[in-house]
């Protein structure tokens, strides 16, 4: 049996019973999400009413052939008001997953969000008898009502903006609509007139002529300004941009970022930022959160990031880019192997196989998160109490086989 | 014997590909006969440079009138002239669409250049035919950007990595597999990968699958494009590792395409910044990151974002998109989005000038002739603003009334 899961290998049997309960599971959380619930059931209270977003102990799952894909396991972090949080990791590491979940628009029915909460600090809501601050569990949420938010409150921003604009209409026409949508009874003319003042705003200089092309004579810059006035338009309080400058040459992702960020501090939003690229955060981001196989393995402010990273992930990442600031012509440092693919982890670190300080301990469960500092929280058995001798043992010895 | 058969739908298949590369293999493998010496090899020894580009054009027909011949054309590569070392590395820069690959393209003969010369090895190569490019196939490879559509979905990593050898006869038969283990152990692949198909593999494996393949030829001088853009921050520093590693361990010449500044700082001995076509600047790394010269270049470097939230860069921010290079600004390609522009640049095309030993640039400011003389350009410039002027007021003219010419008279 071991033999087999290491080999990647499914027996008919086992792949018929994994069929099996991804239809019950799929079924009972497509139900769910189709029920007519009273809003007591996905409404909950902040823990500091100046998040915007508080996600806490989020789990998506995708029910593959392959067995259960734990893409997001166990997530928790909160987005402040008027702040840029930046999300860090590699590619499979469960950043979009995370986004798409704030959204609901993981991919049904094999994804699923299957448990946690994420709680957005609506306006509307006011606050419970205790003075406590209410607000939607979007994880709990049912499809019809987040349409309320979806759009309007927390909008999206995506790395290939070709994907999410329509081939067939005039950028006008889709800007127009996304005006219809959130001011129903929107003339127009008013509408027009929004649309070219959005377009003005994120730096196209002739909105006229931009109003009337299609999307695929733009360049991949433009077409990412107009991305960015589409998510603007309804005055979100949370926009999402999932690798928004991937997909740009440099002197282009300077622009963006630099115009995200005029827009950030001018309408007062929050921007969850994901990106695989340290520069692009170091540059935005006031808070960031180290993901690594659909788990935060470390959070904090950029510069406790930047200048006191204590899990070794976040110091390899750090230190396999090479800096363009520097001339070393030393070996990069590179981090052996790769992600993992989040199907039936061992409950043991997730980077053990990886990291250059691995310890018995580390073994045997997977680490708690410890806190560093009020804003400093990272999930590593060498800066949990107790667990430091263990593991510095071997950290010298195979330190010492790295310099060699 | 089924294996054999096998092996040879394989190859079929490959052959079926539409890729360039498989074409010209296709040429070769039906041309089993090498004609005799085409070229003299006697430079060959004696050549400094492994790689020496002079004035190299490429240009693209995009419209066509009905006898087949070219109305209008985008000129991906406009002059760009370098020479390389042997055994050192030269990065090619820019924004998308400035003819990168299309130059790393020429160089390896899979597009017929236009103009100008490519001499390897001390041998002109740029017109010479298929039949006689065969002699330097080997000598030049080519990795690419995307290791997910480059490998062959059907065929074993050992087929793979070892076709080209038996093509091209590098080892006596015997040997072959053991020479193409030897290789996949270079390249920090393990040996029971040999029967493993590419699909099984993640990027950064595949890479270095696409790495061996190249390597396995013996290859002189290996043209990257973009060969770590898309992977991992973790896996592009395990194969910038191995590609240092392999240069020096066997005296490889690179030509390495990048649009990330700081992998092309790391890894390259000089660097060639082009915009829509044309070189802009070229020096050795340390000299051109210390000491960029041309407006684009410090532009492009400022742009980079800095892993550390302290370090705020002073930036000389671009405005606007990069034109569309079928048709290019006149005078300076660059004036459009330069922040120093002067009446000169916009008609007069500067001149690629070495300003110091070895540190190229194309760009009035560091041009004397025009310097001393900016007063005249502007009368100049103001003469052509003029004249244009004139014509589209007799344009215009002609519009309005369509008779104009024939009432007159
Ligand atoms: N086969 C072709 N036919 C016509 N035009 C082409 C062809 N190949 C490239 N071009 C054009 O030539 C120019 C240079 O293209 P090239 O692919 O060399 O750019 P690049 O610098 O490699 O860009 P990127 O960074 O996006 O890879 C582009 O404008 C492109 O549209
Ligand atoms: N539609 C899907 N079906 C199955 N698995 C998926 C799907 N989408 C994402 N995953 C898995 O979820 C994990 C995280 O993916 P993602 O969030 O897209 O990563 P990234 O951090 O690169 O954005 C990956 O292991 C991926 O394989
Ligand atoms: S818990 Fe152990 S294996 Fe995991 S990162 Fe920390 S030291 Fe490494
Ligand atoms: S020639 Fe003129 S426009 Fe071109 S880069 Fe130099 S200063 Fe700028
Ligand atoms: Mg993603
Ligand atoms: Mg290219």
């Amino acid at each position: 049996m071991a033999k087999k899961k290491d080999t990647n290998y499914i027996s008919i049997k086992e792949s018929r019973a994994i069929l099996k309960n991804n239809m019950r599971q799929m079924r009972y959380y497509e139900k769910r999400k189709r029920r007519k619930l009273p809003e007591s059931e996905y409404t909950s209270v902040m823990r500091d009413e100046n998040n915007i977003i508080e996600l806490d102990g989020l789990e998506t799952c995708f029910f593959t052939d392959n067995g259960t894909v734990m893409s997001v396991n166990g997530v928790s972090f909160d987005i402040p008001k008027n702040k840029i949080v930046g999300v860090v990791g590699e590619s499979g590491c469960g950043k979009s997953v995370t986004s798409f979940s704030i959204m609901q628009l993981v991919q049904a029915p094999q994804g699923q969000v299957t448990g946690g909460q994420i709680r957005f600090n609506a306006d509307e809501l006011g606050y419970d008898e205790e003075g406590r601050k209410r607000a939607y569990d979007i994880a709990k949420m049912p499809t019809e009502e987040m349409y309320k938010i979806r759009g309007k409150d927390i909008t999206m921003i995506f790395q290939e903006p070709m994907t999410s604009l329509n081939p067939v209409f005039t950028i006008g026409f889709q800007l127009d609509e996304v005006s219809f949508l959130h001011t129903p009874g929107i003339s127009k003319e008013d509408a027009k007139k929004k649309s070219l003042e959005m377009l003005d705003k994120v730096g196209i200089s002739i909105p006229e002529r931009v109003y009337k092309s299609y999307p695929h004579e733009l360049s991949g810059g433009m077409r990412q300004r107009v991305m960015i006035a589409m998510a603007l338009a309804g005055n979100p309080k949370l926009i999402i941009a999932d690798e928004p400058t991937t997909a740009l040459d440099v002197t282009i992702q300077a622009q963006i970022l630099e115009l995200l960020k005029e827009l950030q501090k001018e309408q007062g939003c929050s921007i969850m930022l994901i990106t695989h690229d340290l520069g692009v955060i170091a540059e935005m981001a006031d808070e960031v959160v180290v993901m690594y196989a659909g788990r935060v393995i470390e959070k904090g402010t950029a510069q406790d990031i930047f200048h006191r990273p204590l899990h070794p992930y976040t110091i390899g990442l750090q230190k396999s880019k090479p800096l363009i600031t520097s001339s070393s012509q030393e070996p990069l440092y590179s981090i052996p192997g790769q992600v993992p693919n989040p199907i039936n982890l061992p409950d043991r670190c997730y980077f053990w196989n990886r990291c250059p300080q691995c310890g018995p301990k580390c073994m045997n469960r997977y680490p708690s998160e410890t806190k560093i500092s009020d804003t400093h929280y990272v999930s590593c058995y060498l800066h949990e109490e107790g667990g430091e001798s263990k593991c510095q043992s071997k950290k010298s010895k195979s330190s010492s086989k790295k310099k060699n | 014997m089924p294996k054999q058969k096998k092996q040879e739908q394989q190859q079929e298949e490959k052959l079926n590909e539409a890729s360039p590369v498989e074409e010209i293999q296709t040429a070769e493998i039906v041309n089993e006969e090498v004609p005799a010496e085409v070229v003299n090899e006697e430079n060959a020894a004696e050549s400094e440079y492994i790689l020496e580009v002079e004035n190299l054009n490429k240009i693209f027909p995009i419209t066509k009138n009905i006898f087949g011949k070219p109305t209008s054309v985008l000129k991906a590569v406009n002059n760009v002239s370098f020479k390389v070392k042997r055994g050192t590395t030269i990065g090619v820069v820019g924004e998308s669409g400035c003819g990168k690959t299309t130059l790393g393209r020429t160089i390896l003969r899979l597009y017929d250049a236009d103009g100008g010369k490519i001499i390897f090895n001390g041998n002109d190569i740029t017109k010479l035919k298929r039949k006689e490019m065969r002699k330097y196939r080997t000598d030049i490879q080519l990795i690419f950007q995307d290791p997910y559509s480059s490998l062959p979905p059907r065929m074993t990593v050992g087929g793979i990595i070892g076709e080209a050898v038996k093509v091209h006869k590098i080892v006596p038969k015997a040997e072959h597999s053991e020479y193409v283990r030897s290789i996949m152990d270079k390249c920090g692949l393990r040996p029971q990968f040999y029967d493993r198909y590419p699909h099984e593999f993640s990027g950064g494996q595949r890479q270095r699958i696409c790495i061996a393949r190249a390597l396995a030829v013996k290859p002189k001088l290996i043209v990257c494009d973009e060969p770590v853009s898309a992977l991992d921050v973790s896996i592009q520093a395990q194969i910038i590792n191995l590609l240092k590693e392999l240069q020096e361990t066997m005296g490889l010449t690179y030509v390495f395409i990048s649009h990330d500044l700081s992998v092309v700082k790391y890894i390259t001995d000089q660097i060639l910044v082009m915009y829509l076509g044309n070189v802009m600047e070229l020096a050795e790394t340390d000299e051109i990151f210390d000491n960029p010269l041309h407006p684009y270049t410090q532009a492009l470097f400022s742009a980079v974002p800095v892993p550390d939230p302290d370090v705020k860069m002073k930036r000389v921010m671009l405005e606007g998109d990069i034109p569309s290079p079928v048709n290019p600004p006149k005078g300076c390609k660059f004036h459009t989005r330069c922040s120093k522009c002067m009446s000169a640049c916009k008609f007069k095309e500067p001149k690629y000038l070495e300003v110091k030993p070895n540190h190229f640039v194309a760009c009035h400011l560091y041009d004397e002739e025009v310097m001393n003389n900016l007063e005249e350009c502007d009368r100049e410039w103001e003469r052509i603003l003029k004249e244009e002027e004139e014509k589209r007021a007799i344009e215009n003219e002609k519009r309005k009334f369509p008779f104009f010419g024939k009432k007159k008279n």
